[in-house]
């Protein structure tokens, strides 16, 4: 398979001379193999990219098939789905694949956020075919030759990390996530409460464990690396993790590339490679590789 | 008064370096005041480097106040509101101005933005230092911070949220910030002529160039339903509304996210030479991101 990284920001898009070289549009991911449906995981400003890029293939003419899989709906990661020209075409077919129980609940989501007064015109207006595939985390379902499973991550309003196999190759996409070792995030506003009840804390620390289990073996982890590990300190329950915490579930898993992703807002090009360097050489090994995700990148995996 | 712009685009942000002349961020301009007073246009990205701006002084001790007008709530000009640092410091107050649309207040729309589905902030609540969110009173004119502030809509009647124009008096100096306007037939209307009269700084969007719009095209993507291919002013509108309103200086803003540095800096060439030869005084530039000038 191959992956491309349209979109490798986190938060909002970050338009500053200081980030040219890595990139700021938000996240998105594209993956192709031969014979497969595209699949496309995240709708950043990045997604707007990807599908211009498609004016040359089948989708220009109507004959696309597509999934995009969402890790949530937080409006960093579909801020480009309104402007996915591929959606305009006749013909062509996608499905949307996000945490939820109801394909109506689902729609509803993109629904409101692209309507007056938010936006100037709605979903009405594609002209592609949708279909709405709601999905929680431990399930295992398949979009046309690739097999996909997910996992709960753990982020204010749950977010879903994604295991991708396909032809031997397996592919891990894990953001937004704090680590699962101080305090557990789902629904509701989080203020920095770090668990203190031990019960609780064994319950939050088996759930990292299924995240090991879940990499298990991965040729590529895609990994939220949005803080280092002082911002992380201030705040935990931002739903974002480090390099430190990612490495050892790379290690955990046995995986064997390890690429940094959804990059903070202020992680300068200077400062974000000097950074991956500095990982590289201390915890890269012939069996781990470590390296940045750079928007308009193609990996051959 | 002094004016400085952190966020000069329209639709999205255009990351990279094609566009890092003239800048990349969704749409936010910062005006201080004689006396020092903040008020900010529009909340794109770009008020989120505002805010990082702000954190050295009072701001970052919980002693600022600002207030900011909406041109209009849809994304671009509200995406940098949770990510503006100053209204989650305890201590400062943060007004917020703007248009309700549909039955709706601009609380109620506000509070939309910050649902659970699509940020963790889940409500307006938990910005503790957002203070009055207030629909504006049209015809109203708000005194603050030493100036005079005026609310026009244009748009009116459309099917789309209005659009709200700011004008901006002090003490003899007028700012006027026009943005997200479709003009009928491509002529600004007499109300919105009346409204910038005499500005010293007429600060006009231009998503669209006369080219675009005459063709029917522009839109962010190509295949756009047309209504995504209006709301919104090209270059030549915007200097037909300041040589009409007898305004000093235009700078374009709101630009097209595909629109280069080059591409602007040639639209720009184009509009000065429209200007000659016409009556008036009026000067034509582009608005770029961290650029400061006195009005």
């Amino acid at each position: 398979m191959r992956v491309t990284f349209w979109g490798v920001r986190g938060s909002f898009p970050v338009a500053h001379p200081k980030v040219t070289r890595i990139g700021g549009n938000t996240s998105c991911v594209a993956l192709r193999a031969e014979g497969a449906p595209l699949l496309v995981i995240d709708a950043g400003t990045g997604f707007r990219h990807l599908g211009r890029q498609l004016r040359e293939s089948e989708f220009a003419k109507g004959k696309g098939e597509g999934a995009l899989l969402l890790s949530h709906t937080h409006w960093d990661h579909i801020q480009g789905f309104m402007y996915f020209e591929p959606f305009f075409k006749e013909g062509n077919k996608f499905t949307v694949v996000a945490r939820g129980d109801h394909d109506r609940k689902l729609k509803q989501i993109f629904q409101a956020q692209t309507e007056s007064p938010y936006f100037s015109y709605g979903l009405d207006s594609f002209k592609a075919e949708l279909t709405w595939k709601p999905v929680m985390e431990d399930e295992q379902f398949s979009i046309g030759p690739w097999r996909i499973s997910t996992v709960r991550l753990n982020h204010p309003g749950v977010a879903l990390g994604y295991r991708i196999e396909h032809g031997g190759r397996s592919f891990i996409y894990m953001t937004d996530t704090a680590p699962y070792t101080e305090q557990w995030l789902e629904h509701g506003f989080h203020v920095r409460k770090p668990e203190k009840d031990p019960e609780a804390l064994d319950r939050l620390r088996a759930h990292g464990k299924k995240l090991d289990a879940f990499t298990k073996g991965a040729d590529l982890l895609l990994y939220d690396t949005f803080f280092t590990p002082e911002q992380y300190g201030q705040n935990p329950h931002w739903g974002h993790s480090t390099p430190d915490e990612g490495l050892r579930v790379a290690r955990e898993g046995g995986v064997k590339s390890f690429y940094f992703f959804h990059h903070h807002p202020e992680a300068w090009d200077d400062d974000l490679e000097a950074r991956v360097k500095s990982y590289a050489k201390r915890f890269g090994s012939s069996d781990l590789r470590i390296d940045v995700a750079r928007e308009g990148e193609t990996i051959e995996m | 008064m002094r004016v400085k712009f952190w966020g000069v685009r329209g639709g999205l942000a255009a990351p990279g370096a094609a566009c890092a002349d003239t800048g990349g961020n969704t749409s936010c301009i910062e005006v201080r005041t004689a006396t020092g007073a903040l008020l900010v246009l529009d909340a794109g990205i770009g008020l989120y480097w505002l805010g990082r701006s702000l954190l050295a002084g009072a701001y970052g001790r919980g002693q600022g106040e600002a207030t900011i007008f909406l041109a209009r709530t849809h994304w671009d000009h509200i995406q940098g509101l949770p990510f503006f640092v100053p209204a989650f410091l305890p201590g400062n107050k943060i007004h917020i101005h703007g248009c309700g649309h549909a039955g709706k207040d601009l609380r109620t729309i506000l509070e939309g933005q910050m649902a659970e589905s699509y940020s963790p902030i889940v409500s307006l609540k938990n910005m503790p230092s957002i203070g009055n969110v207030k629909d504006v009173a049209l015809g109203q004119t708000l005194e603050t911070g030493g100036v005079s502030v005026r609310a026009h809509v244009v748009n009116r009647g459309k099917a789309d949220a209005p659009s709200v124009a700011w004008r901006i008096d002090e003490d003899g100096r007028s700012l006027v910030y026009v943005t997200d306007v479709e003009y009928d037939k491509g002529v600004p209307d007499a109300e919105t002529i009346a409204f910038a009269r005499e500005a010293d700084l007429l600060v006009h969007e231009t998503f669209f160039t006369d080219d675009e719009r005459r063709k029917g095209e522009g839109g962010i993507i190509l295949s756009l339903p047309p209504q995504a291919r209006r709301n919104h002013a090209t270059f030549g509108e915007a200097t037909e509304l300041g040589l009409r309103a007898n305004a000093r200086k235009l700078l374009c803003t709101h630009h097209h996210p595909d629109r280069d540095d080059q591409t602007i800096a040639r639209a720009i060439e184009a509009e000065r030479d429209r200007v000659k030869g016409r009556k008036g005084t009026l000067s034509v530039d582009t608005a770029r991101e961290g650029f400061e000038l006195p009005v």
